[in-house]
């Protein structure tokens, strides 16, 4: 072999080993050069994500109504896990409440990814369960969950957190969903050098970014009100036989809601557990033929407009009134003749009320629906909030404004009606309801300034149906179960339930709204039950409700009697 | 001049000592820094763990304190909600002025 040939053949495996190298180097530092950047910034660098505590829901005293608590992400690190998938999750499953055992074994089959998630919002006690059975590869990365303390209490004002499109925690229906924004707060992150064994390095380059809280809210719910009424919902519709109800409680002068329960309800907590109809709350979105308790509102609008007075009779209350094809009778059959307008409310006289609606006529009783706020939103701060429209202005036959004259051929919700309500026990102010007095950011505390409230009749209108709806507890369908001593203002009403284009006859709302001490009221309230069995009549269900609850409230609030 | 010389030696000779004794003093404080990560994790840990701890205890007052098990613990210790309500009203002087 000449020695040319042998340099030749050197030069030749240089140059090989020489591409080869360059290969290797193209390979790894253009090629993989992403990867290893993540790989050396992962080596070098720790990054942390401070997550935003979720604000608390308080209750008026300060209590919690629902507030955040410990969690965890349990996740499978695959390529450590040793033992098959179908032993591990029933390993697990004891320990995970609402947990499809197919689901944990095909995370655990997953193959092609080194890391899954196996159940979200796992509890201490399960946690420090599943870390006892010793199951290499499984591992736990901190979050939070949501606490309701108080059970099922006020689960429709409060709503609840679920996961939204991403997985994040959202706030859905009452306080959560309108205030989701304000609770959610902004999680931080911190980011830092370390050494090879992952300990921080005091003298590297750290960084932070500040997260912020969520705030707190301060509610004007009473715990114990809101307590009370949801044990009488539940004792009324059993004793009743009811299918549903509501009940809310205001204070008139401000439109601050002591409390809000309705039934059925669900558990926040676990509220996957639920039918989804459960979800809406019924006292602000539910809308409802108000029947009789509507007589109030018609009659102070006829006052207001001095269409009639106290010197009024009614020269059209001795029988049955036809209007077209239509009949409008009493509930009891029995007639009232030359009844005053203390007489039509007192003996809820349906022919009595069609007198008053006449004489203010339907342009004055439309303009009169719209400012007691009927036909739109209350601005009330709870997320599934509704207003069932009213008939637009130029649909309104005769006998729509007969039967509006006596609560039917409308629908409220029964937040618009304790509201308008309320305007008359308030000397003739509509207030807007809220429910949140004080936002809390911080060191920072917010106060939340109600609304101005509106004049809408007259005090001397407001204090005359207030002596209307005191007559008609002391000697209306309802005096049986008054209460000795104390004055209270109120109206039954039993309204028929349209059933696919007319009334059942079977079914009914029976409701009862009121305020008192009727003078200088404490709190005004209303109790709807729906289709109760025990009786289809609002004087014989929701007003002895009523009047057992509000003798708890006057206890509670130190009212006297006389007062 | 020799006595300018030997001033002159002085000056650089403090100057290099305390270049000195600084560079040993930096030495010295990273060499200890560098390892205090440990005691950061430490802390950190420990400041983590009184954090769930105090979570655990606010979890725990919130629900004794919520009205139903207030309720249920009323009724374990034997108190009955009351049926009737007696109103003091004040009692007006029976002599006059």
């Amino acid at each position: 072999m000449s020695i040319n040939f042998k340099v030749n053949l050197l030069f030749v495996g240089f140059a090989l080993v020489g591409i080869t190298l360059a290969g290797r180097l193209f390979y790894w530092q253009i090629i993989n050069s992403d990867r290893l950047k993540v790989t050396a910034e992962g080596q070098r660098w720790s990054f942390f994500e401070i997550p935003a505590q979720r604000g608390e829901i308080k209750a008026s005293d300060g209590s919690s109504l629902a507030n955040s608590k410990e969690a965890y992400l349990l996740y499978a690190s695959l390529p450590q896990v040793d033992k098959a998938p179908a032993e591990i999750a029933a390993k697990i499953l004891p320990f995970l409440e609402n947990t499809d055992e197919e689901g944990l074994k095909t995370q655990l089959n997953r193959k092609n990814v080194l890391w899954v998630p196996l159940k979200h919002k796992v509890s201490r006690q399960a946690k420090e369960g599943i870390e006892n059975l010793n199951l290499k590869g499984l591992g736990f990365e901190k979050e939070e969950t949501r606490n309701y303390p108080e059970g099922s209490m006020s689960a429709h004002l409060l709503g609840f957190v679920g996961v939204d499109a991403n997985g994040q925690d959202k706030g859905y229906f009452g306080l959560e969903g309108y205030y989701d924004l304000e609770l959610k707060g902004k999680p931080g992150a911190k980011k830092w050098e370390k050494d090879a064994s992952g300990k921080p390095i005091l003298l590297g380059e750290n960084m932070t970014e500040e997260g912020k809280n969520g705030r707190t809210l301060v509610t004007t719910i009473d715990r114990t009100v809101q307590y009370l009424i949801e044990i009488k919902l539940k004792e009324g519709i059993e004793k009743y036989g009811a299918k549903s109800g509501t009940i809310i409680v205001m204070e008139p002068g401000t439109g601050a809601i002591l409390g809000m329960a309705s039934q059925p309800s669900y558990d926040p907590s676990t509220y996957y557990l639920f039918e989804k109809t459960l979800y809406r709350n019924p006292a602000v979105s539910l809308a409802y033929e108000p029947g009789s308790t509507f007589k109030v509102v018609v009659m102070a609008a006829a006052l207001n407009e001095k269409a009639v007075d106290e010197e009024t009779v009614c020269d059209k209350c001795s029988g049955p009134r036809t209007i077209g094809e239509y009949t409008i009778k009493t509930s009891t059959e029995k007639y009232y003749p030359n009844s005053n307008l203390t007489d039509i409310i007192k003996h809820s006289d349906n022919v009595g009320m069609v007198f008053v609606s006449e004489k203010l006529g339907l342009e004055k009783t439309l303009e009169y629906l719209k400012r007691f706020g009927f036909g739109q939103k209350t601005g009330i701060d709870l997320e599934d909030e509704d207003s069932p429209a009213l008939r637009a202005d130029k649909n309104w036959r005769t006998i729509d404004l007969a039967t509006v004259a006596f609560g039917q051929g409308i629908a409220v919700t029964p937040l618009q009606m304790v509201r308008a309500v309320g305007s008359i026990a308030n000397k003739g102010k509509l207030v807007e309801p809220f429910i949140v007095k004080k936002v809390i950011d911080g060191q920072k505390v917010s106060e939340i300034t109600p609304p101005k409230s509106k004049q809408i009749i007259s005090p001397a209108t407001a204090s005359q149906v207030t002596k209307m709806m005191v007559e008609a507890v002391e000697a209306g369908e309802a005096k049986l179960a008054k209460l000795k001593g104390f004055e209270i203002a109120g109206k039954t009403g039993t309204a028929q339930i349209p059933l696919e284009g007319h009334y059942d006859k079977e079914k009914t709302v029976a409701s009862f709204v009121g305020f008192a001490p009727a003078q200088n009221p404490r709190f005004v309230m209303l109790v709807t039950l729906r289709e109760p069995s025990a009786s289809i009549w609002g004087s014989s269900t929701a007003a002895p409700l009523w009047l057992e609850i509000s003798k708890e409230l006057f206890t509670y609030f130190g009212v006297l009697p006389g007062v | 001049m020799k006595l300018k010389i030997k001033k002159t030696s002085k000056i650089i000779y403090l100057v290099v000592i305390t270049l000195a004794i600084l560079c040993l003093a930096e030495l010295l404080v990273t060499n200890r820094l560098s390892t205090m990560g440990w005691k950061v994790q430490a802390l950190e840990k420990e400041a983590d763990q009184l954090k769930k701890e105090n979570e655990a205890l606010t979890e725990e007052m919130s629900l004794q304190a919520s009205l139903a098990r207030i309720a249920l613990r009323a009724q374990e210790l034997g108190f009955v909600q009351s049926d009737s309500v007696s109103y003091l009203t004040p009692q007006i002087p029976v002599a006059l002025k």
